[in-house]
């Protein structure tokens, strides 16, 4: 709770819709690592501390300013670390870079996926902000820490600022490199229609767009190919699956109009198994090099009817990496 | 109705009288029910509304006899 004073002082950020009591005990629950010289450093930190934020030059290295008296009566919680390109906070943090002329900030959530961070920080040039520039990144720096502070922030959030003092948002490519999130009804919708296809192998495809994720059951075409072509397609239904070629085609292209992208291509496993087999690596990259960049896949073993467990397979670094896929409980 | 929280801004002005509510919403519970008295034209034409802007109730607003006015708020859990 805020003490009297602090009420005072901050009284005009917690009339703020996404601030309050509550927002402004966020401000002062962080404190900032300035590990980034000069007077964007000192604008930040200006800006920060008027907040209800400790901003410093690093440990022991307070900068021109005493230590703040600590806001909830203990020392901050957590620490976000702000430097500049090409370094990359190890958790929560900024990274301050030049690009073509603009200011470009990137906020980072300590959780945010490195590989994303890295692709959209792999262009800047270490910070080069000439006077009088300084303090309105200082000031925008400052707000993308406050938005992280009271968690308005999305997992990586980007600000470029053009030298005439336009200030635009950066959008991060959708992540490719974790699993997507699948609502558990999603899931549960899934482990129906595998089931449904028992005891062949089931497969579908799941589109996503923004937090939207929807299931489009395919039908295995494995029999059928084999019927035609036993040679090229040694393995029935049971032991395969396939997507007919027009049927993936018309999702394809309905995904494109929707707007929707091609999240993940699932299939089961219906006697068990580990997961990604080294069929379906072979499958999902016959070259050394994913067929769908971007598309995760999910393997659903089943034991009988019923469903033993998922597993996601993402192309990281050069090779498939597997986590396991929580399921549902599927009356 | 009993309130569980009661505050007096008569004696604020802009924008105290907003900010003393607000945070003594955010310290009830959901559910819970704030007594306001409040005085003149200014909180009386901001409280009410800054309120509900936030997602709060407003569930009564009436004059007492010495000139001030009791407002009753229940705090909602979408505002804060």
């Amino acid at each position: 709770m805020l003490n009297e004073p602090q009420i005072q002082r901050y009284a005009r950020q917690v009339l703020l819709r996404d601030v309050g009591e509550r927002g402004q005990e966020a401000l002062g629950a962080i404190e900032v690592e300035l590990a980034l010289g000069g007077a964007v450093a000192a604008a930040a930190a200006a800006y920060l501390r008027a907040g209800g934020t400790e901003a410093h030059a690093g440990p022991g290295g307070a900068g021109p300013w005493a230590p703040m008296e600590p806001l909830l009566g203990a020392p901050p919680a957590s620490r976000l670390r702000v430097l500049g390109a090409p370094g990359a906070p190890q958790r929560s943090g900024v990274v301050v870079g030049s690009a073509a002329g603009t200011h470009v900030l990137w906020s980072v959530a300590g959780d945010a996926c490195r590989a994303c961070l890295a692709r959209v920080t792999a262009a800047l040039a270490p910070p080069d902000v000439p006077e009088p520039a300084s303090v309105q990144v200082g000031s925008v720096l400052a707000l993308l820490v406050q938005r992280r502070a009271l968690g308005l922030a999305p997992a990586l959030e980007g600000l470029q600022l053009s030298p005439a003092g336009v200030l635009s948002t950066l959008g991060a490519e959708p992540c490719t490199h974790r699993p997507p999130s699948v609502p558990d009804a999603v899931l549960a919708e899934l482990v129906r229609h595998l089931a449904a296809a028992l005891p062949e192998e089931g497969c579908a495809v799941l589109l996503g767009r923004e937090d939207r994720v929807r299931l489009v059951p395919m039908v295995n075409a494995q029999t059928a190919h084999h019927a035609r072509d036993p040679d090229a397609f040694p393995r029935t239904a049971r032991r395969a699956f396939s997507f007919d070629p027009r049927a993936w085609l018309a999702v394809l292209r309905e995904a494109d109009q929707a707007g929707e992208r091609v999240l993940a291509i699932a299939h089961s496993h219906p006697e068990g198994g580990s997961g990604f087999s080294a069929e379906d690596r072979r499958h999902a990259a016959p070259d050394g090099q994913p067929l769908f960049p971007g598309v995760a896949h999910l393997v659903i073993s089943f034991e009988g009817r019923r469903p033993l467990s998922g597993r996601w397979a993402v192309w990281t670094d050069g090779d498939f990496l597997e986590t396991a896929c929580p399921l549902p409980h599927v009356p | 109705m009993t309130p569980d929280a009661r505050i007096d801004i008569t004696a604020e002005v802009c924008p105290m009288t907003f900010v003393r509510t607000r945070i003594a919403l955010e310290r009830l519970p959901v559910g819970g029910v704030l007594e306001v008295r409040l005085k003149g034209d200014e909180p009386l034409r901001n409280v009410p509304g800054s309120a509900r802007d936030l997602g709060h109730t407003v569930l009564g607003l009436e004059p007492l006899d010495d000139g001030t006015w009791r407002l009753l708020l229940r705090r909602e859990g979408a505002g804060c």
